[in-house]
């Protein structure tokens, strides 16, 4: 479930991030392919726009991949004091979730692709509507200085010759702002296909494998990251579930008829002397082995009323309920606690146990006297 | 898989053996009573890391083992059928009618599981525990005894003599008290009851103690996110005019609150999942927002003091506020409004009299919006790191036994902080400043590192 909110938010951030530089690519570039009041636009700044700013930003992002650092360019638009304060908390979270470093790196590729890709939308919207004049303007250099450099740009794309520039192409679109306006309209708008190639060479295709390259980082480290933590398992099988909860038995301090003692926690004299001296003496003794391998398996005369002495601190056991369960008539459980150094009082808690389970067999009572 | 070994906790009832397995397979849903007899029916846990693992198998105690011995000697006159005979006990229908709890803890052993048989250390040894040792014995599988000092240590060596005569491997382990490393000495010590085993269980303690260590890693993200969202919460409504304004102020400010509270009783279930715990209690840790932030014991316990929070103010090179506030409240104190003047005085900078701001604002297009929210008080990132660490570091020193309550006690994130390094404390006490002004952060994770990574000791 947390999973998933938070990938809606990792995924809903890129498309308003790459949403915006889309609108800003594209009226960056109409803005400043509408050139001056003639509709010239200068080749040389295109050069900057298309060719020189996406190679210089391509080089900070490969940069930024080799140095693992969180910044670039959606770290940076989201570091911007400009969203609404509810967004900044998801933001601030997002910059801090275990993913963040490749999921901004993509984000950054997204948006700056997304950023060329409206510049070319642009581009071609003002082509489309509009007449571009692409002039150029030196005061040092010449038409002939220019020419290697743009076929030097111009190399990526060979296999198109509509595309490469040529001195004569530069010659006449060379412009000068005081003089004559000889030129072409016609020749003035050739650079077009130029200017695209430009565009494609050197800032969408490399962008696009950018962001193939973020993409895939990304996944794996998710992948990576899930992977880690579903390492460990834990699993249960079987069911472990507490049943019934009988009556309490009823706790009495003394006994008024005789009784015969079955010492079942082979208790010590210490525990017999006590006994005598608190309830008196038994008209029977005997011990757990000698009433379970009797022949009628109860061992005592059956006039007498049982008193079975067990170890307090011992859990109840069933083969205890099944000797009692034999016994025709009431009896009494005596839980007694001692050490070496004497006998100590019996804690609540194990009074409570005994009683419990005293409680299973009909008529008989815990005896602990005061 | 075939490899991987499992073991059967057996022994006499109420002597620690659903704690046992639930310390060492980290779940706190098993059955644990002071009532014997919780157990009726084995349940079996898997700890696995791919095909490497370890099963633990919680059984009922053993109720009839005079009766089922008397059974077994009967089934078999000679030492080689004794095994046989336990395995016929197991499936024979009159057996499983007559001695559910026997027949059950004992099938997992007839099929090859080992046996840890557990016993109490602060109750004498007893002449009647022989016949369920005698039984085990019988079923011919490695074993080892585990002591469990469950009041106290007082007849380990009796015991210990005792259980050599019938168990090779003799240890001594607290199921509620003992730490991490102690829980992996003795699943380690399982090894040495078949060389097979050694491989898997080494995986399994080393897949521990990683995970013991992404849980640190996982925490911090927890507390990162939770700071940030707590910090930067708010709540905003529309309303007509200024007097609904007023009116809905009590309202939004509850609801503000309660969630506030719900978002960091969030994270802490989060945290105590994260832990492996579902079922712990802890609601007398409730964030009271209706105390006062900075004036209540209740706050002070868990975040700074007003000293510590100017020094801390200090080392953010935000001290201007604090130090004209300390100037205002010397006045004030000069002027004869003693000790509670100090504190009740109301510190505008401190944020001491008010958690959170509630505004009303003009719309622009008419009407009024009022906000409650976000946190201004400089000691809140402090109380809630202060709590979620309190809480990190008793789940880490917590076994999965214990079925009690999480007790309060008291927080010191003061020492804790004044422990880090100098540049450390720095960085800590800038981003917090950064925080209640809902500035962004993106280095708070690793700010609040140190705090997780070298965790204070007991
Ligand atoms: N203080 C303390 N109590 C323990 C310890 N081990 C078990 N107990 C308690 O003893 C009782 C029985 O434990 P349980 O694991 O259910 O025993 P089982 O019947 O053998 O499965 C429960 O009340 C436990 O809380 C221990 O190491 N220390
Ligand atoms: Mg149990």
């Amino acid at each position: 479930m947390e999973a998933v909110r938070h990938s809606d938010k990792h995924a809903s951030v890129p498309i308003i991030l790459s949403g915006l530089t889309f609108l800003t690519g594209f009226l960056v570039t109409v803005s400043f392919l509408a050139g001056d009041d003639q509709g010239r636009v200068n080749l040389l700044y295109l050069l900057l726009l298309f060719v020189v700013i996406p190679l210089a930003s391509l080089l900070v992002s490969l940069l930024l991949l080799v140095t693992r650092s969180n910044q670039g360019l959606a770290g940076w638009l989201l570091s911007l004091p400009v969203w609404p304060r509810h967004w900044r908390s998801h933001i601030a979270e997002l910059v801090m979730s275990p993913l963040h470093r490749p999921w901004l790196f993509y984000a950054s590729q997204l948006s700056a692709f997304m950023l060329g890709l409206g510049g070319l939308l642009g581009f071609m919207f003002l082509l489309l509507l509009s007449d571009v004049s692409f002039v150029w303007r030196s005061t040092l250099l010449k038409a002939e200085d220019l020419a290697p450099v743009l076929s030097a740009i111009a190399w990526p794309w060979q296999f198109w010759p509509e595309a490469q520039p040529t001195v004569a192409m530069l010659q006449t679109t060379q412009d000068f702002r005081s003089g004559a306006q000889t030129n072409d309209p016609r020749l003035l708008g050739e650079w077009w296909r130029f200017a695209l190639a430009a565009q494609l060479t050197f800032n969408l295709l490399p962008r696009c494998l950018m962001l193939i390259i973020a993409r895939m980082i990304y996944g794996y480290r998710t992948r990576l990251a899930a992977s880690e933590s579903s390492q460990l398992t834990i699993s249960s099988a079987g069911d472990n579930q507490v049943h019934d909860i009988n009556q309490s038995a009823p706790i009495v301090d003394h006994i008024d008829k005789s009784f015969a003692l079955i010492n079942w926690a082979q208790a010590p004299d210490m525990c017999l002397a006590a006994l005598h001296s608190n309830i008196g003496q038994p008209d029977y003794e005997t011990g757990r082995n000698q009433v379970t391998d009797s022949a009628d398996g109860i061992g005592f005369p059956p006039t007498l009323k049982p008193v079975v002495l067990v170890k307090s601190w011992e859990p109840p056991l069933a083969e205890l309920e099944d000797y009692l369960r034999l016994l025709p008539g009431a009896g009494y459980i005596l839980p007694m606690d001692w050490d070496e150094s004497g006998i100590n009082p019996v804690t609540p808690a194990h009074i409570e146990e005994w009683c419990r389970f005293t409680g299973k067999i009909p008529q008989w009572q815990v005896l602990q006297w005061r | 898989m075939a490899l991987n070994p499992v073991f059967a906790v057996v022994g006499h009832p109420n002597k620690g053996k659903s704690s046992i397995v639930s310390t060492l397979a980290q779940v706190d849903s098993v059955a644990i009573s002071s009532q014997s007899g919780t157990t009726r029916s084995n349940e079996e846990f898997t700890i696995s890391l791919g095909e490497a693992g370890f099963r633990l198998i919680d059984t009922p105690g053993f109720q009839r083992p005079a009766a089922v011995l008397k059974w077994l000697k009967a089934h078999a006159n000679s030492a080689e059928k004794r095994a046989d005979a336990v395995r016929q006990f197991v499936s024979d229908p009159a057996c499983i009618e007559a001695f559910p709890d026997e027949t059950e803890l004992l099938r997992p052993i007839v099929n090859g599981a080992a046996i840890l048989y557990v016993v109490d250390g602060s109750r004498p040894y007893g002449a009647e525990y022989e016949n369920e040792m005698e039984i085990l014995r019988w079923a011919g599988q490695p074993s080892m005894a585990l002591i469990n000092p469950i009041e106290s240590e007082r007849y380990v060596t009796p015991w210990t003599q005792a259980l050599g005569q019938y168990f090779r491997i003799v240890k001594v382990f607290n199921p509620m008290q003992d730490d991490f490393d102690q829980q992996m000495t003795i699943l380690e010590t399982f090894a040495h009851l078949n060389e097979a085993w050694a491989e898997p269980l080494q995986t399994i303690v080393s897949a521990l103690r990683d995970q013991r260590r992404r849980r640190q890693q996982d925490s911090l993200q927890l507390l990162t996110k939770l700071l940030i969202e707590l910090c930067n919460y708010q709540l905003d409504q529309k309303v007509l005019n200024a007097q609904q304004a007023e009116t809905l102020k009590p309202a939004l400010e509850a609801r503000y609150f309660q969630k506030m509270k719900a978002m960091e009783q969030q994270a802490h279930t989060e945290l105590k999942k994260l832990y492996r715990y579902q079922h712990l209690q802890s609601d007398i840790f409730e964030l009271s927002f209706e105390d006062n932030l900075f004036d209540t014991e209740q706050w002070i316990v868990w975040g700074l003091n007003r000293k510590q929070l100017t020094m801390a103010a200090t080392a953010a090179g935000a001290a201007a506020g604090a130090i004209l506030d300390i100037g205002l409240a010397g006045h004030s104190l000069f002027l004869g409004a003693l000790g509670g003047g100090l504190m009740a005085g109301g510190s505008a900078w401190f944020g001491a009299d008010r958690i959170a701001d509630y505004k009303v604002l003009g719309m622009p297009l008419g009407g009024y919006e009022v906000r409650q929210g976000p946190v201004r008080n400089r000691n809140f990132p402090y109380v809630v790191l202060g709590r979620f660490l309190w809480l990190t570091h008793a789940l880490q020193h917590r076994n999965h036994a214990r079925r009690d309550a999480l007790r309060i006690s008291e927080g010191e994130l003061s020492e804790q902080i004044s422990a880090l390094a100098g540049a450390e404390q720095k960085a800590l006490h800038r981003a917090f400043d950064r925080l209640v002004r809902q500035k962004n952060i993106s280095n708070l994770e690793e700010v609040l590192a140190p705090l997780f990574i070298n965790p204070p000791s007991d």
